[in-house]
């Protein structure tokens, strides 16, 4: 899309949806969101790996209940550049 | 054949290597040509763009939601509570209703938060955008105008304490019961419809 403001990390499907859940629910595990966006392990990884490096998602991995799991939530640099991405997707639907 | 020269399409003639005459044509129609298809396809992927955010926000929300069981559960101790504390006196029983309803709302809202831990899901228990804060601002207005007009309306009815010339309202007998219907009717559609406090605008048909 040429002429306008769209942020291009966010913009590739895959990572438009895991930022639309993130801003939705907060705080998700992967294997949940994995499980959402029915995509493999490594696709999820990379797309998350694409996140963080922009400095739009933070990863923990935690344990909690006797298993290791890993968390992924949207930072507020992350949620502006979502927000305004969507703005910028209205502003050219009109 | 045509060049682009300085931004301006220009039709050129040859013989050989030697340009015969140059001179600009159909520019301005080539170019709006494509600017509108391009327009149009663009306005289209954000479209479709936001139809999939739509999509997904919605099922996000499907799946946060809180059992049916629980979502009736809370919404009937709150109709409780609010009717407790609009009947409530020093010494009645109806006090002790707003205590334990009042501390049993809570124990339910961690338990939802609890097993949504357990599913793989952290949700904050403030909305974190703007207007998701709004919509809990104005929520907690709604519920505290309720409560207070309905505890109001009951002790100002009540034959001992009426004034004289009182607001119609308080001559009404049924206002803990109409306040304690709102409260729960409004807390259970607020828990199923947005389950993350976040304002998300959702399909009628979901």
């Amino acid at each position: 899309m040429k002429n306008s403001r769209l942020n291009p990390v966010i913009h590739a499907p895959n990572r438009l949806h895991i930022c639309a859940i993130l801003s939705t629910a907060g705080e998700m595990e992967f294997k949940w969101l994995r499980e959402r966006l029915e995509v493999s392990d490594s696709v999820l990884s990379k797309h998350i790996k694409s996140l963080e490096e922009a400095g739009y998602v933070a990863v923990a991995k935690r344990r909690d209940f006797g298993h290791r799991r890993t968390w992924i939530r949207l930072n507020a640099a992350g949620r502006d550049a979502y927000t305004e991405h969507v703005k910028e997707l209205k502003r050219m639907v009109g | 054949m045509y060049q682009e020269c300085n931004k301006i399409y220009r039709a050129t003639f040859h013989i050989g290597k030697y340009v015969l005459c140059y001179f600009p044509i159909w520019k301005v129609t080539g170019d709006s040509l494509i600017m509108i298809d391009e327009n149009r396809s663009m306005t289209a992927e954000a479209q479709s763009a936001l139809e999939s955010l739509n999509k997904i926000g919605n099922e996000t929300i499907s799946s946060l939601r809180p059992p049916l069981w629980l979502i009736l559960m809370i919404s009937l101790l709150c109709g409780i509570f609010t009717f407790s504390f609009a009947v409530s006196e020093h010494e009645n029983s109806w006090a002790l209703g707003m205590w334990l309803s009042g501390i049993s709302v809570p124990l339910l809202v961690l338990f939802a938060k609890y097993s949504e831990r357990l599913l793989g899901v952290r949700g904050p228990f403030l909305p974190t955008s703007g207007s998701g804060k709004v919509f809990l601002a104005l929520q907690a207005v709604f519920f505290a105008v309720v409560m207070f007009v309905g505890r109001e309306a009951t002790v100002s009815g009540r034959p001992e304490t009426r004034l004289e010339g009182a607001f119609p309202i308080a001559d009404l007998p049924l206002a803990p019961y109409i306040a304690a219907v709102i409260v729960g009717l409004s807390v259970a559609y607020l828990t199923y419809k947005y389950p993350t406090n976040e304002w998300v605008r959702q399909d009628a048909s979901k």
